[in-house]
């Protein structure tokens, strides 16, 4: 790896803050939140870079700006999703709501929804649902990181859920 | 269509993002970020298509606040650094010298054998000697972010 002098990173930010600026914004759609992200972008690319593939600097800075929006929208979703006190709830005290359905569900009923589950959802639901693999091993077999097939997974339960609500046959208590 | 069968993003979708086009959804938005944080095929198409595209210019540029953030942030995590060190040091002091208030019965030494004080200057030597090159090591690192070395600002290109 080249050494990244302070001249070499100026020049960086100069030539790709319009394109990480693009990036954010396409994903996050807000200017003043977009704006923020580009910044954490190039300050986190200054902190690692040394690991910066050189040549590659476009494609490197692209998916630390995808990271930091995909942050920005997680955190986003869990405020909308999340109400006070439920995230105790989630972390395994009480049985998801998910698991109560999909226990009393039919495993034809199962199997229907996850096949007319969209992606990125499917895979991650067949693989740990269906096939009872670990989550660790299904990131293994679809090529995704650990943590965001748990992601995946724990929506795609919702998902799960909300269908076999609309089916007319299992209701939560 | 977001995503292919094969769990890629769609061309479709890809074209959309790229040409700037508000049709996601919050949680579609979200989906995308995540598929592009891992996926090199999926960031490759991406920032190809992009490529082709109309860049966005911010109405802020990062270019002069930036530097002063990561002076910021580097004063931070070098600080963070000074201060586990520096507490470091007192406990080990305090354990040492204090006792930390348990009380220890010393041995009977034989004559051949260097006595605790000695070994304690021993100690603090080398805690000194750390300490110095901590405080050497602050220098050097402050020494680069001179003023005379800053570069401010900029044009777009």
């Amino acid at each position: 790896m080249a050494v990244i002098t302070k001249e070499r990173f100026t020049e960086l930010v100069l030539q790709y803050e319009r394109l990480v600026y693009t990036v954010c914004f396409q994903l996050v759609r807000e200017p003043a939140a977009a704006e923020d992200l580009t910044q954490e972008t190039f300050l986190s690319a200054y902190i690692h870079r040394e690991s910066m593939p050189e040549g590659y600097e476009r494609q490197w800075l692209s998916r630390i700006a995808a990271n930091k929006a995909k942050d920005h929208l997680q955190s986003a979703w869990n405020r909308r999703t999340v109400l006070p006190g439920e995230e105790e709830l989630a972390r395994g005290l009480a049985p998801p709501a998910e698991e109560a359905v999909l226990r009393r569900s039919g495993e034809a009923d199962i199997l229907r929804a996850i096949r007319e589950l969209k992606e990125p959802y499917r895979q991650v639901c067949r693989l740990c649902l269906l096939e009872e693999q670990s989550p660790e091993e299904a990131a293994l077999a679809l090529g995704r990181p650990v943590k965001t097939v748990y992601t995946q997974l724990s929506r795609g339960k919702k998902l799960l859920r909300e269908a076999l609500e609309r089916s007319g046959r299992h209701g939560i208590p | 269509m977001v995503f292919r069968e094969d769990g890629h993003l769609s061309d479709r979708a890809l074209a959309a993002l790229a040409q700037n086009e508000d049709r996601f959804d919050q949680l579609e938005r979200l989906e995308i970020a995540e598929h592009l944080a891992f996926c090199d095929e999926c960031l490759q198409r991406y920032t190809l298509a992009l490529e082709g595209g109309n860049l966005l210019v911010p109405e802020r540029s990062c270019q002069k606040t930036l530097w002063a953030r990561i002076r910021s942030r580097a004063l931070r995590l070098a600080v963070s650094r000074y201060a586990t060190a520096a507490a470091a040091v007192t406990l080990a002091l305090t354990v040492l010298w204090g006792g930390g208030g348990v009380q220890i019965s010393r041995p009977v030494l034989p004559e051949d054998r260097p006595s605790i004080s000695r070994q304690l200057t021993g100690l603090t030597g080398e805690i000194s000697d750390s300490l110095r090159q901590t405080v050497s090591g602050l220098s050097d690192f402050f020494d680069g972010f001179r003023p005379s070395q800053f570069i401010e600002g900029g044009n777009h290109s």
